[in-house]
């Protein structure tokens, strides 16, 4: 391929047509990947921010995380293990079809087929009934009191979706068809994704005339974009470059907490000496985490005493975290026998963590050495550290790891961290399975919020963890908008609202 | 010489399969994609449903000659992820993979083998060592680290070319300058070296002292010679960078194989790697092949029987 | 001997390639003696100081990183490790490359087919799927690391000693040397070997820079050693975040690497000059 000036010339005519063509309400955000797979219950977590776009949920969160009514319009419990719902008449497909009960019926028997790799959205529902054309009610186990939240992820496809319901339809998921505010336009893979309006959006149409999502990989070349106007959005600015992107003139961060809980996990399944509640304490006892926050992070961090964060139902205030005592941390650990210190193998993995991971670990290391415990830092690549933690259990015995909490509900999270057989978790006190299974078929939030508190005090007395923080997202925004995070992280844009 | 390609062909098969065997074990040994699929929340009986429809289930000997079935069909199957066909995936990203790697390369011979040739000639003097520590400079710069200077300097600062993306001629630039500047050193390196020993090869010197011109001589003789390592370390490098500039193309965002197979073996996306090696298989056979004729033909010396 | 010895010290490259590499080979010889601080001594306090002449702290003459850790010092410990691999790598990938190219090279027929054919199905492998592989069934350290690295860079020495030993068996002094009924292990280490090693070390030199750089790209993924050593690699990528604000993490451990690779092929040329028997006019 030869270059010609001309051509030189010609291209860069086109920069200058595209950057025009920002002018326009077009939205381009940066992101590190695309999803590559949008059907409405096999599309990946990868995708989540696609698809919200593009599909409608039976119900959906409000920026803080308030549940709102979405392609359901109302919902009631009807009895222990049924949940009613009001499906909003009058809503269209992108491709003109119509929404009923029996659509959405459909849907939620896809999503609960045996081989849907998204089904454990749906693993308490047993089926869907429909009960007129505009009332469906959902069944489940037991009674579950989350289920209209989760019901934010039921996402609804047309009938059309599936001729043959037993046929793997793979077409579906390349030209997706939902009832969101944008509809899709095309996708190039390992480039873009590009969306556009849907003027008829049941709730109003969009003030964005288009979303491209487009991949760049590497974070600094997003935010080169973002300053040169090339992207209107990125997330993840690192907090030394706040001044530099606001400063730029095109664009501006904005900052929220994420919903993201830091945490080290300690084995108790597994011969060492984190067998001990007192060296857990002493762990606990020797991080200065407030120090570490304040310098490695800039700050951008709010330092947990538990898992649960402050925005979850059920957080305890008065659940503090154990003070920075390195004279008491040495105390325990030569009670528990360890006069001399001990060593512990500790397994974490670059990409997961985010920010400043490895260093933050390094810190730890070095605070925790000079209360005579030695970590040795092992680095698993991404893959194997999953496979070693959810799938096979050979993880070292203290590790680092992160959680997500939905819909501002702490069931995963602790289910996921503390009961016996959770995918992350290396514990078992029958005291706190039972706890979190009456939680959890339980459909009174103020007793379901006492057990919750109740827990933390548990967790951190047997100090179960080491738990870290959660970090505030940092996006860089075009000037051009005025745009809102939501607690959950996800992306939307179908409010954004242009400045002139 | 025809009878030689003809054999190479013929191995071109089971090279082939014995490449799919060992690619079938290696992805076996790096992990179970069931649980990277699944939601972390999932519990030990959603990973195992999935590992049933993934065909994950099975014992190894019936995966393996399920696999050995389709491999002999072409059938690479679907992406874990995307459901869609893992063969035209990668084949998907050849375009873009080519264009970049074959520009990159014709910028590294065009600076590579002039730096190499003076090099040799002014063997010793300044010019040589100049030429040498800059080619040495830019092999020994991380090509993130130029790739995201030079988008500073042109994209951001100058604002002169596109950042990142492709599409057109300009965006090709900046990733084609970064991906030669590593390579050009090792054919600048190569030529002078392979030209100072044909230079003073006894043959060569019998020419000149039969009073032949030093150009002919040089073009004639020793250049010619002096290119078959060349030539192979380009083959090699060629086909390293058909297999993807990973590095490279994660700055620039290019839309490559590298950043393809990288993700893929990431997240154990087993029939997009298999395709993927296969077509890498393919590529290096065969320029391998074709570097080898390039070879003896430049040098009778070399004689395959 | 001694003459080239001579040689060398009058040769300006190979002096040149020394002083290059001096500290280098220093650093990893005395790094206790001669770094200012303990390479993982944090002061969070201190974090990110650029050198001295940027209007860093005095204490710290090439700044320091994210965790306040001294730059010079790191560099200095970073020698050692950085070294081994960058020398281990090359020692053994070579050995093995340039017997595989030497044996398919002169004998050519089957046995060449044989080997070419394990090299183009090496080539295949992309190289995150080796490395995985291996670490998975091995524990990640140092010495793995060394051989995944080997294990992916010995195809180049092997391809080239190839061709350049195949030209060489059709010269008319490996005849005469088959003539004489020389054996032919004779005959490769005494005719053949002599005469290719010089692209065999343009190429050694090249890939002990590779090896250091390449034990970055591991470390970036968590299959390399563990992030309490020190390595040039380790500290360069390490920085990458911070490239946008801040230049010397990564741009310092870079310059090492560049010294060296420097230093390494300026010896190289030295050395070639001073033992070509076909230079002596």
């Amino acid at each position: 391929m030869r270059i010609s000036p001309g051509k030189l010339a010609l291209s860069i005519l086109l920069l200058l047509i595209t950057g025009l063509g920002l002018a326009q309400k077009d939205i381009v955000i940066g992101a590190d990947t695309n999803g590559e797979h949008y059907d409405p219950q096999r599309g990946l977590s990868g995708s989540a921010h696609i698809m919200m776009a593009m599909f409608d949920g039976l119900t959906r969160l409000d920026p803080d995380g308030t549940l709102r009514p979405s392609l359901a319009e109302s919902w009631e419990l009807v009895n222990n293990n049924t949940w009613r719902f009001t499906i909003r008449q009058g809503v269209k497909f992108h491709n003109g079809e119509s929404l009923d009960a029996n659509v959405v019926k459909l849907n939620i028997d896809r999503l609960i087929t045996p081989h849907q790799t998204r089904a454990s959205l749906g693993s308490t529902v047993t089926g869907a009934t429909v009960v007129d054309d505009y009332t469906i009610d959902i069944t489940t186990v037991d009674t579950d009191p989350l289920l209209p939240s989760k019901a934010t992820g039921f996402l609804i496809g047309p009938a059309s979706m599936e001729q043959d319901p037993d046929n793997d339809s793979t077409e579906f998921n390349r030209h997706p068809i939902g009832t969101g505010p944008f509809k899709f336009v095309e996708d190039v893979p390992g480039e873009y994704i590009r969306l556009e309006a849907n003027p008829d959006h049941w709730n109003g149409a969009p003030e964005a005339t288009s979303l491209t999502f487009r991949i760049i990989p590497d974070r600094s070349v997003q935010l080169a974009e973002l300053i040169s106007g090339g992207v209107d959005f990125i997330e993840n600015v690192t907090p030394e470059l706040i001044d530099l992107v606001n400063r730029s003139d095109v664009a501006h961060v904005v900052q929220t907490g994420s919903a993201i809980s830091h945490t080290i996990v300690f084995r108790q399944d597994v011969e060492s000496p984190l067998q001990d509640k007192r060296v857990r304490q002493a762990i606990n006892y020797g991080v200065d985490i407030d120090t570490i926050i304040d310098n490695v992070l800039s700050g951008y961090a709010t330092p947990l005493a538990t898992v649960v964060l402050p925005i979850a139902l059920g957080y305890n205030p008065d659940v503090t975290r154990y003070p920075y005592d390195p004279e008491r941390a040495r105390e325990l650990l030569a009670e528990a026998g360890y006069p001399d210190g001990v060593a512990i193998e500790f397994d974490f993995t670059p990409s997961i963590g985010e920010l400043y991971n490895t260093e933050v670990l390094q810190a730890i290391a070095r605070q925790l050495e000079g209360v005579g415990i030695k970590l040795h830092l092992n680095s698993l690549e991404y893959g194997i550290a999953i496979q070693r933690v959810y799938g096979d259990d050979t993880v070292n015995p203290a590790f680092r790891w992160q959680w997500k909490t939905w819909y501002n509900d702490p069931d995963s999270i602790l289910y996921g961290f503390f009961s016996t057989g959770g995918s992350a978790s290396y514990v078992s006190y029958p005291e706190i399975d039972d706890m979190l299974h009456r939680a959890r078929y339980n459909l009174d939030n103020e007793e379901r919020a006492q057990i919750y508190r109740d827990l933390q005090v548990i967790i951190k007395e047997e100090a179960i963890h080491l738990p870290l923080y959660n970090l505030q997202t940092l996006y860089g925004v075009s000037d051009r908008l005025d745009w809102q995070p939501r607690v959950d992280g996800r992306l939307y844009f179908a409010q954004t609202k242009f400045r002139d | 010489m025809f009878k030689y390609v003809g054999r190479r062909l013929l191995v071109v098969a089971p090279t082939l399969l014995g490449v799919m065997l060992i690619v079938f074990f290696l992805t076996y040994t790096i992990g179970n994609p069931a649980v990277l699929l699944v939601p972390p929340e999932a519990t030990p009986e959603d990973i195992a449903r999935v590992e049933a429809v993934l065909g994950l289930d099975q014992p190894v000997a019936v995966q393996f000659l399920r696999y050995i079935g389709r491999i002999a069909r072409f059938d690479f199957g679907v992406s874990f992820y995307s459901d869609r066909p893992a063969l035209n995936l990668v084949v998907q990203r050849l375009p873009a993979t080519l264009q970049l790697s074959l520009v990159a390369l014709v910028i590294a011979i065009l600076i590579g083998l002039p730096a190499g040739l003076f090099g040799a000639l002014w063997r010793g003097k300044f010019a040589d060592v100049a030429l040498s520590a800059s080619v040495l400079f830019g092999m020994s710069i991380p090509n993130f680290w130029l790739g995201l200077m030079l988008i500073i300097l042109f994209g951001v600062q100058l604002r002169l070319l596109p950042i990142s993306g492709s599409g057109t001629p300009a965006h090709l630039i900046l990733p084609a300058i970064t991906l030669a500047t590593g390579m050009l050193a090792m054919i600048a390196r190569l030529v002078r070296n392979d030209l100072l020993d044909v230079l003073n090869a006894d043959y060569v010197r019998t020419a000149r002292a039969k009073g032949v011109s030093n150009t002919i001589v040089f073009i004639r003789h020793a250049l010619k010679n002096a290119l078959t390592p060349v030539i192979t370390v380009l083959g090699l490098q060629l086909g390293a960078l058909l297999g993807g500039a990973i590095v490279t193309e994660s700055v620039f965002a290019w839309p490559g194989v590298g950043r393809l197979i990288l993700q893929s073996i990431e997240r154990r996306d087993y029939p997009v790697v298999q395709a993927a090696t296969f077509i890498l298989a393919v590529i290096f056979i065969l320029t391998n092949l074709v570097v080898d004729v390039v070879c003896a033909t430049l040098d009778p010396r070399i004689v395959y029987e | 001997m001694s003459n080239v010895l001579a040689k060398l010290v009058r040769s300006p490259l190979f002096i040149a390639g020394v002083i290059f590499l001096a500290p280098a080979i220093a650093f990893a010889i005395g790094a206790q003696w001669i770094a200012p601080h303990d390479p993982n001594e944090q002061v969070l306090s201190l974090r990110l100081r650029p050198p001295v002449w940027q209007g860093g702290d005095a204490g710290h003459l090439l700044g320091t990183d994210a965790l306040g850790r001294d730059m010079l010092s790191r560099v200095i410990y970073g020698a050692r490790v950085s070294l081994l691999i960058g020398v281990a790598v090359v020692v053994i990938s070579g050995l093995l490359g340039t017997l595989v190219g030497v044996l398919a090279g002169y004998f050519g027929g089957w046995l060449d087919n044989l080997l070419m054919r394990i090299v183009d199905t090496f080539l295949a492998f992309p190289f995150l799927l080796l490395a995985l592989a291996v670490m998975a069934v091995l524990k990640p350290g140092l010495w793995n690391l060394i051989m995944v690295l080997a294990l992916t860079s010995w195809v180049p020495y092997a391809r080239v000693a190839r061709v350049r030993a195949r030209a060489l068996k059709g010269t008319e002094f490996v005849e005469a040397a088959q003539a004489l009924a020389a054996k032919p292990l004779a005959i490769m280490g005494r005719h053949i070997l002599p005469n290719i090693s010089s692209s065999l070390v343009v190429i050694a030199c090249f890939e002990i820079g590779a090896a250091m750089l390449a034990e970055s790209t591991l470390s970036f993924l968590g299959l390399g050693i563990s992030p309490d050593i020190p390595t040039w690699g380790m500290t360069l990528n390490q920085g990458r975040s911070y490239l946008l604000f801040a230049w010397w993490p990564t741009t310092i451990p870079g310059i090492f690497i560049l010294l060296t690779v420097f230093g390494v092929n300026l010896v190289g040329d030295g050395i070639r000059d001073a033992t070509d028997p076909r230079t002596r006019r």
